[in-house]
């Protein structure tokens, strides 16, 4: 299936002009009224979105190399190969209780295994699939994981949403225009709004247990390396931009009023109209900012202006914190195990530390975290308790209501949380389970609230301040994984600062990590591991969670906090 | 649990520990009311008539264990027992120091703060049936929980029965042991009973366990091997007579210890354990929520390690999935005190190996392995039910031949390194034990008067001396740096060497023993 395109000699933009196949797919989709957007294959994304370097423009609102740049450069295309390296293989085996290819049918490992005697055995790959490859949990039909390439790791799909629904659509010049939650409901998030891809992110670099998205104390005891703390923001400036920066994509798609000629609006109200579930009319904002960043939720300002790696990271923040506490959340709700509890909500080094005298008999450090019982995971709570602190008060008016005191209410959740975790040894479920419930509906309206904060240049200095500086307002003994939080946010509000937008096919250069790691340094040594170096091998994924075990054990929070006091941001 | 029934409470009859784990038992039906837990008064009464104590210095008296020594003319220990225990034994005097120390109150500072508590009393009382049973005893007699626990050390009553209702009579020449066994007196003058006297504390009783908040608060960990203890402490008994009536003395003392250890440790799981009453070997299946099992009768070192990534982990493993998941992502039970249960020291449940046993011991659930739970329960109330448990024989040495008893020691010690030599690893716990067997061994050795006018024995002596040094080292911890790990890391030390160096140490022990055979 070929979609033409053809590129429009106005103003060199681009007209996605349709021909009679989208409208037929569109028409096959409508058959199936109510079913889920599906997976499908990749070969239509690719069909539009890998032309080779030399054919992008860098003025079209369509990143038509973005397939070209992932595939070449982007590590989510081996999350599934690297679970069959061979350095991989012994401990893979020992976490299914099986060989990776007993569940397939082929010795390639492309197509999982149909035979009834090998279902288990599949459906115990499942759960690691949900985050080494595109699998989703409500993959209900056989052709939808036929149509996955196992291959292609964590693929377009993975994150762009299951297609569908939206392959065809999303051709159209006015499907920029379609607002957020009816991309949704057909299946594609819209990874523009900092939340949504925060939460994505977090979804499998932290958990998320309603997709199934959870690393056990089993696979960690039989052979999964332990995830350590993420930070979205960083971690996306880390890979090869596929994508235009927001304020760029903006620029382009609003003056692009002429792609949507009289023409192609016909087509297009046949095309909605044709639709198992029409998008109403007053679904279509007047333009892309309109449609991603409606004024209902993000007030009456330019979120194109917003400082873009700061904002993405106070959204991870507090997602990290949510995937963190869906774990803890489902834990707690399952049916009291008859065996031992799940371990892996519980902060690893609270069980795996040594027995050191001085460890033991530390007895001035009496705070929730203290020795004996296993402790909550911590890591998760620096930076939302830090952007609670760096919210603006709302005017009076605004609201009307009294504003919440957001860094107590985070806090005295938090607490709340430790309080259960801690009960008794491996936690009281019903007092974790309200607890996180609490903490939850407390994040999501911070999340909310953080929506509404434009993120501008007073916004990012009184972040920094709180970070850094007389004002500062960090806790004292931040551990390893806390302060590497709070190192990546720092070092993005230092490029934010400083740094210039990436474009399509740019990385991070050494200019740009120096910029944000330069301040965490120690005698050159990048010792928090902020730019842990993209790998393909599996001998270097392993050595990477054993740099990072051993910084961890190395790591000196009053030598940190007396760094973080110290330091100012790099200037130009 | 932890229940606080004064120790004064108990009986000292033959049946002590069955009664007791029988007591504990219904006490754990009780569990779901803790102000009947809480209320000693209301014990006494289902208990009718008790033994309770009276405290050392009743015992002291000048005419009877106190008697004078003027310029040392009397060297005997006889009567001057008291004298011995209060300047020499640390039961007294360390006892006392450590409840004075900021320690002892920064500890139960921190347990009490553990358990939610800003009352410190109940936290205090879980450490006197051990540290101070008379200061337990007067908080019970005066109903005040504040009674000063520096007066008393851990006194006479502690070892040999609480003495209301024998202190005015066990001077009589017509009572018999078993008589005056059943007025309290325990008959620690045999080896098996002694032991039990001390692993009720040493390795914990139902109404006396070490909790994993104790550790957490900063308790020493409890590693207690009879033999060895017993070597160090002060003698007020005629030490030397009794290694003379007793045959094989050094090996008899270390049977002895393993099986209390072994007792003591299976009366707390029995007694944490529901059964359904008058069918005590069948299981109830518990309706109430499963607590977990109290951490601390885990392997440390289970948890508290290192995270390893090493592949070979689990690549070498060549277990089914199941047993990989118990024995790397399950914590394990602890074997200390049970390390030569099945190494020859009892017999193994049919069809039950040691490691479905150790499983069944650890496990929450007792339908996950229903039989193992049940012969867990089995050899428990077997052993516990013996106060005096039976020592085991081997098969190739009859009870009647020299070494008899020795052979039994060297049996256990040969079991378990032939498991640790076929595993290619060391567990710590175990690998102590074993030291110590050894160590054991060397003194029987040198009591053996045949192995002294054996040619060569010195030497060889000598070099046995030098493997153990070497295992030891290997083994220790670094001692007193608070900054070093209090953990024994495996990365550091070449651990097939040292179960070279032990079975050459074991082999030597070995021939020793022979050469004393070939001369009969």
């Amino acid at each position: 299936m070929k979609s033409p395109i053809q590129h429009s000699r106005r103003g060199g933009l681009i007209a996605v002009i349709f021909t009679t196949t989208a409208l037929v797919a569109a028409s096959a989709a409508s058959a199936q009224v109510t079913a889920k957007p599906a997976h499908v294959s990749e070969h239509q994304c690719v069909d539009c979105h890998r032309q080779p370097f030399s054919n992008e423009r860098s003025n079209t609102f369509i990143v038509t190399n973005a397939a070209e740049i992932w595939h070449k450069h982007d590590q989510h295309r081996h999350a599934f190969s690297v679970l069959n390296l061979p350095v991989n293989q012994a401990r893979v085996t020992s976490m299914l209780g099986f060989k990776l290819e007993e569940a397939f049918e082929d010795k390639e490992l492309r197509t999982l295994s149909s035979a009834p005697d090998r279902a288990e055995k599949v459906t115990k790959l499942k759960s690691c699939l949900t985050c080494h490859s595109s699998y989703q949990t409500d993959f209900t039909d056989e052709h939808e994981i036929a149509a996955m390439d196992l291959a292609d790791g964590v693929s377009c799909q993975a994150c762009h949403g299951q297609a569908s629904k939206w392959v065809s659509l999303h051709q159209e010049p006015w499907w920029r225009r379609v607002d957020s939650d009816t991309k949704h409901k057909l299946g594609m998030p819209t990874l523009r709004e900092p939340a949504a891809k925060a939460k994505l992110c977090n979804s499998c670099h932290v958990g998320d247990a309603a997709q199934s998205k959870m690393v056990t104390h089993d696979m960690y005891a039989l052979g999964h390396p332990p995830l350590p703390s993420f930070e979205a923001s960083s971690a996306i400036d880390r890979l090869p931009a596929h994508w235009r920066s927001l304020k760029s994509i903006a620029e382009i798609a609003n003056a692009d009023t002429r792609a949507e000629d009289s023409r192609s609006l016909k087509k297009s109200a046949a095309l909605i109209r044709s639709l198992a579930e029409p998008i109403a009319e007053n679904k279509l904002a007047a333009n892309l900012s309109a449609a991603v960043f409606p004024e209902s939720e993000f007030g009456r300002r330019d979120v194109a202006s917003d400082l873009p790696r700061t904002k993405t990271a106070a959204f991870s923040g507090i997602a990290a914190a949510q995937s963190y506490l869906s774990l803890t959340l489902a834990t707690a709700n399952q049916p009291k195990p008859a065996s031992w509890p799940e371990f892996a909500t519980f902060q690893c080094s609270s069980c795996h530390h040594e027995l050191k005298k001085s460890d033991r008999r530390d007895l001035a450090k009496l705070g929730p975290f203290t020795q004996g019982r296993p402790h909550a995971i911590g890591w998760t709570r620096a930076l939302p308790l830090l952007i609670a602190q760096s919210l603006d008060q709302p005017a009076a008016a605004h609201g009307g209501t009294a504003k919440p005191n957001w860094p107590a209410k985070i806090q005295s959740g938090f607490e709340a949380l430790d309080k259960a975790m801690t009960k008794e040894v491996f936690g009281d479920s019903a007092a974790v389970s309200l607890a996180s419930q609490t903490l939850l509906q407390d994040l999501a309206e911070l999340t909310s609230a953080l929506k509404k904060q434009p993120i501008d240049k007073t916004f990012v200095e009184g972040l920094r301040s709180r970070i850094s500086g007389p004002n500062a307002s960090l806790p004292s003994d931040l551990d390893f994984h806390s302060a590497r939080q709070v190192a990546w946010v720092y070092g993005q509000i230092a490029l934010d600062l400083n740094g210039a937008d990436l474009q399509p096919g740019e990385r991070r250069n050494d200019a740009h990590a120096a910029a944000s790691a330069a301040p965490f340094l120690l005698e050159g040594k990048d010792f928090l591991l902020l730019n842990s170096s993209r790998t393909t091998s599996g001998e270097s994924l392993l050595k990477a969670a054993k740099d990072r075990l051993q910084s961890e054990s190395a790591f000196d929070s009053e030598k940190f906090r007396k760094m973080i006091q110290e330091i100012t941001v790099p200037s130009k | 649990m932890s229940d606080l029934r004064p120790l004064f409470l108990r009986h000292g009859d033959r049946s002590l520990l069955r009664k007791r784990v029988g007591v504990a038992f219904l006490m754990a039906l009780f569990v779901a009311a803790p102000s009947i837990a809480q209320d000693p008064v209301e014990k006494t009464i289902q208990q009718g008539p008790a033994s309770y104590l009276v405290g050392s210095a009743s015992c002291a008296s000048s005419a009877c264990h106190a008697k004078p020594n003027p310029l040392g003319a009397d060297t005997s220990t006889v009567l001057r027992e008291y004298a011995t225990w209060i300047d020499k034994d640390p039961h007294a005097m360390r006892a006392k120091l450590t409840l004075a120390s900021e320690t002892f109150d920064a500890i139960v500072k921190k347990v009490a703060q553990l358990q939610r508590s800003d009352d410190t009393a109940r936290a205090r009382q879980s450490c006197l049936p051990c540290h101070s049973p008379m200061s337990l005893a007067e908080s019970y007699h005066t109903g005040s929980s504040n009674a000063s626990p520096l007066e008393q050390g851990i006194g006479c009553e502690s070892c040999h029965g609480p003495a209301s209702q024998w202190l005015n009579r066990h001077f009589d020449s017509r009572l018999s042991v078993e008589e005056k066994q059943t007025l309290g007196m325990k008959p620690t003058s045999q080896l098996k009973a002694r032991a039990q006297a001390c692993a009720e504390c040493h390795v914990g009783s139902p109404n006396a366990s070490v909790t994993h908040d104790m550790y957490a608060a900063g308790h020493p960990p409890m590693r207690f091997e009879f033999a060895s203890y017993h070597t160090r402490l002060p003698k007020h008994w005629r030490a030397a007579n009794e290694r003379r009536r007793i045959a094989e003395f050094e090996s008899e003392l270390w049977l002895a210890g393993q099986l209390a250890g072994a007792q003591s440790e299976l009366a707390q799981w029995l007694a944490t354990t529901k059964r359904k009453p008058n069918a005590p070997s069948s299981i109830e299946k518990p309706a109430a929520i499963v607590k977990p099992r109290e951490l601390a009768n885990f392997d440390c070192y289970a948890c508290h390690r290192q995270i390893s990534l090493s592949p070979t982990r689990w690549s070498t493993v060549s277990r089914s999935a199941s047993d990989l998941r118990e024995a790397l992502a399950a914590p394990r039970w602890r074997t200390w005190n049970m390390a030569f249960l099945f190494d020859g020291l009892a017999p193994a449940p049919n069809d039950i190996d040691r490691d479905r046993f150790l499983r069944a011991l650890a496990s929450q659930d007792v339908d996950q392995d229903k039989a193992a739970h049940q012969a867990v329960i089995r050899l428990g109330e077997q052993i516990t039910g013996e106060s005096v448990p039976h020592t085991p024989t081997t098969d190739n040495q009859p009870d009647s031949q020299p070494n008899s008893r020795t052979a039994v020691v060297i049996d256990c010690l040969e079991k378990m390194l032939s498991r640790m030599e076929a595993s290619g690893s060391l567990n710590w716990d175990e690998a102590c034990q074993l030291y110590l067997g050894l160590t054991s061994l060397d003194r029987s050795v040198r009591d053996s008067a045949a192995v002294k006018q054996a040619e060569d024995a010195a030497n060889k002596l000598k070099l046995a001396s030098k493997q153990r040094e070497a295992i030891r080292e290997a083994l220790r911890f670094t001692p007193d740096d608070a900054e070093k790990p209090r953990l024994w890391a495996t990365s550091q030390v070449d651990e097939a060497s040292v179960v070279k160096a032990m079975r050459e140490c074991l082999e030597n022990y070995r021939s020793l023993l022979a050469t004393k055979g070939t001369e009969k």
